[in-house]
C-alpha cells in the first residue's frame, strides 16, 4: 500500500514535473519570441518586393473596382427593367451579375495575396497597421462574408425571384449589396488614405490617440467620393468591354443586336460618370494642398508632374475614342446621316483641346536652348501650359461631347412641336454662351491671381458647363415632345471596329486607374505613412515613370487576361438553345 | 481568330502607353540624404552643405531656378545682394530666415502665396545653412558658424527636426522681424484672407460662406485658437458644427492683421 502511494505520488510529482517542465518550455518560447526582432523588410526574389507587392495590389484594386462598381448600375439596369416590363434590361442586368460571381472570387484571390506578401515582406509596417486599425481588421471579414453571400443570393436566386413581390426583394439585395460594398469601399480607403494623410496618431512616436481620426483622415472622403464614381465608370467600360467581345463573336443578328445594345449603354454610363471624375479629383488635389503644401507641390510641380501629361493623353484618347463611337452608332440610325456634317467642325475642336492639354509647362531643354527661349517654357505654345488653358480645353471637350450626344439622342427625330425652332436658337444660344464665357475666363485667368483662378475660375466654368448640358437636356424633352420618327435603330448594325474602341476605352480606362493608383502611392515619397513612419528598405525611392508605366502595363495586361477568362468561364455557363428574341423589343 | 485580334489589339494599346510613357523625361525621386551637419563647419563647408539642402531636401530647385525665372518662384541669382536691400530696416540674413520660415509675409512681385514655411521641412541647422548659401549668391555671407550652432542646439533639445522646433528657431531669429510690427496691418489682413480663407469663407467676411460661417468681428483670442490650434477659446459657442477647419500654422504672423482687417 505505502509502495502503491509513493508510486501515486511518484507519479504525481512526475506529472507536476512535466507541466512545470511544459509551463517554462512554454515561457522559454515566449519569452524567446519576444527576444525574436521582426525584421523590417523581406526580399522578394526577382522582381523584388514593391513590384511584387505593387501588382498584387493594383489587380486587386483593379477587380475590387469592378466587382462593387458593376451592382451599381446592374440593380439600376434591373429596376428600370422592372418599371419598363422590357425583358432585356432584366437579361442584361442578369448578364453583368454573372461576370460579378466569378469576378468576386478572383477579387479575393489577389486580395489574399496581397495580404500575405504584405505580412511577410513588410512585418513591421503591417504590424504598425494592425496595432493603428484593430477593430476595422475585425469589421473587413464579416463585412466581405455579407457582401459574397448577399451577391450569391441576388444572382443564384435571380430566376426564383423574378415576378411579383420576391422582385421587389430581389432588389432590395441588389442594394444591400451596393451598400454592404460601399463600406468595404470605406474601410478599405481609409487604411490606404491614413499612408498619405495620417491623422489621430502622434505623428511622433506613431502612437494611436483616436481610431475615428485615424479613419477620418484628410484624403478619406475625396478619396471615397473620387473612387466610387471611378469604380462605376470602370465598370461600365468592362461591361462595354464584355459586350464588345461578345459581339465579335456572335454569328446571330439577335445576338449581335444585344450585345451591340449592352455595349452602348455599358459606355454611355461609363461615359456619363467619367464626366463627373475631374471634379471629384480637384476636390482631392485641393484637399491634400491643404493638408501639405509640399506634397501637394511635389505632385503638381515636382518629379511627377509630367504625369499629368500622361493623363492628358489618356484622357484625351477617351474623349476621342467615346466621341468617335457616337459618331459610329449615328450611321445605325435612320436620318443619323444629317448630323454627319458637322463631325469635321467637332472633331477639330477636340484635336485642338488634345492639342492644348498635352502641353507641357516645362519643357526639358538644353541650356543653349534656354538662352534662346529665355527660359523652359516655349515662347509661343509656352502658354498652353498653365492650368487656365487646360481647364478651358476639358470644358469644352465635355461641351463638345455634349453636343454629339444631343446629336445622337435626336438622329431619328423630327421635331413637330410649333415652337421648334425658337427652342432650337434657344440650345444653339446656350452652347455658343457658355462656350463664350468658358473662354473668356480661360484667358482672363491669365491675368488675375491664383486662389481666383483656382478657387473661382474654376468652379464657374465647371458651373457653366453643367448648365449648358442640363438646360439643352431638358429643353429637348419639350422639343421632342410627340416627334416624328424617321426611323429604327438598327442595334447590331455596327462595323466591327466600333467594338474595337469600346476595348480600346476599357484598356485605356484601366491603365489610367493603374497610373493614377501609382501616382497616390508615389506622393508619399519615402514614406509608408507620410511622415510618420519612414521606408527605409532599398525601395525607398519613387522609381521613373517609365518603370511605373510599365509595372502598370502588366497589371493591366494581368488583369485583362484574367477578365477574358472570366468571360470564357461565363460563356461556358450560357444556355445553347436561344432565349426569347428581344430585337423587336430592342428596334422600337 | 477574334480572340486572338482582341488579344493583340489590348497588347498593341497597352505598348503604346508604355512607350510614350518611357519617352518622356526620366527621373527617380530618391529620399533626401541625411545631411549632418558638424559644429565646427567653416564658411565654405556651410555654403556648400545650403547647396545640398537646397537641391535636395528642401526641393527649392521645383520651383526656383538660378540664373533664370523659375516656374513658380522668382530667379535667386544675385539674391544674397538684392535681400539686403529688399525691405526697409531688415538686412539680408533676416529676410531671407523671414523667407526661409515664413514667406507669405512679403511676396516679390508677379507671384502667388505658394511656398511652405520650410519650418515644416527643414532643421533649425539646414535652415540657417541654406541662409548662408543664398546670401553667397552675390552677397556677403554673415552667417556664422556660431549662428548654425545655436540653431543646432535648439534642434538637438527635440528629437523632431521639424514643426516642434522650429517655434524656437523663430524665436531666436524671425522673432525679431516679427516684433518690429506693432499692431495688425488690416490691408495686410486683406490680402491674407482673400489668400487663404474663401476657399471656405465668404469674400464678404460679414457673409456666410459656401463651409465657413460668417467670422466679421471675430477677436483676436478666437482667431488665434482656430487658426493656430484648429480649437476654440474655452467659452466659446462655435457658429457651427463641422470640424473642417484644420490649423493653419503658417499664418502665424497674420493673426494680427487678420484681427485688424475683420474689425
Amino acid at each position: 500500500m505505502q509502495a502503491k502511494i509513493n508510486r501515486i505520488d511518484n507519479s504525481k510529482y512526475v506529472v507536476r514535473s512535466i507541466f512545470l517542465l511544459l509551463f517554462l518550455g512554454l515561457a522559454g518560447a515566449v519569452w524567446g519570441q519576444e527576444l525574436i526582432e521582426l525584421p523590417e523588410y523581406r526580399a522578394f526574389p526577382i522582381i523584388g518586393s514593391r513590384v511584387a507587392v505593387w501588382i498584387a495590389a493594383e489587380v486587386h484594386l483593379m477587380f475590387a473596382a469592378f466587382v462593387l462598381g458593376v451592382p451599381m448600375f446592374a440593380v439600376i439596369v434591373e429596376l428600370i427593367g422592372v418599371l419598363t416590363k422590357q425583358e432585356r434590361y432584366d437579361k442584361m442586368s442578369k448578364e453583368f451579375t454573372k461576370l460579378l460571381a466569378i469576378a468576386m472570387s478572383t477579387t479575393a484571390i489577389w486580395g489574399g495575396i496581397l495580404l500575405f506578401l504584405l505580412l511577410t515582406l513588410y512585418p513591421r509596417f503591417m504590424n504598425y497597421l494592425s496595432e493603428v486599425f484593430l477593430p476595422t481588421l475585425w469589421i473587413y471579414p464579416f463585412l466581405f462574408f455579407l457582401e459574397a453571400f448577399t451577391l450569391y443570393i441576388y444572382y443564384y436566386g435571380w430566376e426564383r425571384m423574378k415576378s411579383g413581390k420576391s422582385k421587389w426583394f430581389h432588389l432590395y439585395l441588389g442594394l444591400q449589396l451596393n451598400i454592404v460594398g460601399t463600406v468595404l469601399l470605406l474601410v478599405a480607403n481609409a487604411w490606404a488614405t491614413f499612408m498619405m494623410t495620417p491623422g489621430g496618431v502622434d505623428m511622433k512616436t506613431g502612437a494611436l490617440m483616436n481610431i475615428w481620426e485615424v479613419i477620418d483622415n484628410f484624403a478619406w472622403w475625396p478619396i471615397n467620393i473620387h473612387r466610387l464614381i471611378a469604380n462605376v465608370t470602370f465598370g461600365g467600360a468592362i461591361v462595354a468591354a464584355y459586350a464588345a467581345f461578345k459581339f465579335l463573336h456572335s454569328s446571330t443578328d439577335e445576338d449581335k443586336a444585344h450585345y451591340d445594345w449592352m455595349g452602348y449603354v455599358g459606355n454611355m454610363i461609363a461615359i456619363w460618370s467619367f464626366l463627373v471624375l475631374p471634379f471629384a479629383g480637384y476636390w482631392l488635389m485641393r484637399e491634400l494642398y491643404q493638408y501639405d503644401q509640399t506634397m501637394g507641390i511635389t505632385m503638381m510641380g515636382g518629379f511627377l508632374s509630367w504625369l499629368w501629361i500622361i493623363q492628358a493623353v489618356l484622357i484625351s484618347s477617351l474623349f476621342l475614342a467615346s466621341n468617335y463611337y457616337l459618331w459610329l452608332g449615328m450611321e445605325r440610325i435612320d436620318g443619323g446621316e444629317r448630323y454627319q456634317k458637322y463631325i469635321k467642325y467637332m472633331l477639330s475642336v477636340l484635336l485642338l483641346c488634345v492639342w492644348v492639354w498635352a502641353t507641357p509647362h516645362s519643357l526639358v531643354v538644353s541650356p543653349e536652348e534656354v538662352a534662346v527661349m529665355g527660359g523652359v517654357h516655349h515662347p509661343v505654345i509656352g502658354i498652353f501650359g498653365v492650368m487656365s488653358a487646360k481647364m478651358t480645353a476639358v470644358n469644352f471637350m465635355i461641351l463638345t461631347s455634349a453636343i454629339g450626344f444631343m446629336f445622337y439622342r435626336r438622329a431619328n427625330k423630327v421635331a413637330t412641336v410649333s415652337y421648334a425652332m425658337p427652342l432650337n436658337l434657344l440650345q444653339a444660344g446656350i452652347f455658343a454662351g457658355v462656350g463664350a464665357y468658358v473662354l473668356y475666363l480661360g484667358v482672363d485667368g491669365y491675368f488675375v491671381e491664383p486662389s481666383i483662378r483656382v478657387n473661382k475660375y474654376s468652379v464657374w466654368q465647371v458651373l457653366a458647363v453643367l448648365f449648358a448640358i442640363i438646360s439643352t437636356t431638358v429643353i429637348d424633352v419639350f422639343l421632342f415632345k410627340n416627334s416624328e420618327s424617321l426611323g429604327k435603330f438598327h442595334w447590331g448594325k455596327m462595323p466591327q471596329r466600333s467594338q474595337y474602341i469600346l476595348i480600346f476605352i476599357a484598356v485605356t480606362f484601366t491603365w489610367l486607374m493603374g497610373l493614377m493608383g501609382y501616382a497616390r502611392s508615389a506622393i508619399r515619397q519615402h514614406w509608408h505613412v507620410y511622415k510618420v513612419m519612414e521606408d527605409t528598405s532599398v525601395d525607398a525611392f519613387a522609381p521613373t515613370l517609365g518603370f511605373a508605366s510599365n509595372v502598370v502595363s502588366v497589371c493591366v495586361l494581368i488583369f485583362l487576361g484574367l477578365v477574358m477568362f472570366i468571360f470564357w468561364l461565363g460563356s461556358l455557363a450560357d444556355p445553347k438553345k436561344k432565349e426569347t428574341p428581344v430585337v423587336a423589343e430592342m428596334n422600337r | 481568330m477574334n480572340t486572338i485580334k482582341v488579344i493583340l489589339f489590348t497588347v498593341l494599346v497597352v505598348g503604346f502607353y508604355s512607350f510614350y510613357a518611357n519617352s518622356i523625361p526620366q527621373t527617380e525621386s530618391h529620399p533626401p540624404k541625411k545631411i549632418s551637419l558638424d559644429a565646427k563647419l567653416s564658411e565654405d563647408e556651410m555654403i556648400e552643405a545650403g547647396e545640398r539642402v537646397y537641391s535636395t531636401k528642401g526641393t527649392c530647385g521645383i520651383c526656383h531656378a538660378i540664373g533664370r525665372k523659375g516656374s513658380r518662384g522668382p530667379d535667386l541669382n544675385g539674391v544674397g545682394l538684392r535681400a539686403a536691400n529688399r525691405r526697409e530696416g531688415m538686412n539680408a540674413k533676416i529676410y531671407l530666415l523671414e523667407s526661409l520660415l515664413d514667406p507669405s509675409v512679403y511676396l516679390v512681385e508677379g507671384y502667388a502665396p505658394m511656398m511652405p514655411p520650410m519650418a515644416g521641412i527643414l532643421t533649425p541647422g539646414e535652415v540657417m545653412v541654406t541662409v548662408a548659401y543664398l546670401q553667397s549668391l552675390g552677397g556677403q555671407v554673415n552667417i556664422t558658424p556660431e549662428d548654425v550652432r545655436a540653431a543646432m542646439q535648439v534642434g538637438a533639445s527635440s528629437t523632431s527636426p521639424v514643426t516642434e522646433v522650429a517655434p524656437a528657431v523663430e524665436e531666436t531669429a524671425v522673432n525679431t522681424i516679427i516684433n518690429e510690427v506693432k499692431s495688425g496691418d488690416a490691408e495686410k489682413g486683406k490680402t491674407v484672407y482673400n489668400t487663404f480663407c474663401i476657399a471656405c469663407h465668404n469674400p464678404d467676411p460679414a457673409l456666410a460662406g459656401p463651409i465657413g460661417p460668417e467670422i466679421k468681428g471675430s477677436s483676436r483670442e478666437l482667431l488665434e485658437a482656430r487658426v493656430m490650434r484648429g480649437q476654440y477659446p474655452d467659452d466659446y459657442t462655435p457658429k457651427r458644427e463641422t470640424k473642417i477647419m484644420p490649423p493653419m500654422t503658417n499664418l502665424v504672423n497674420d493673426i494680427d492683421h487678420l484681427t485688424e482687417f475683420l474689425k
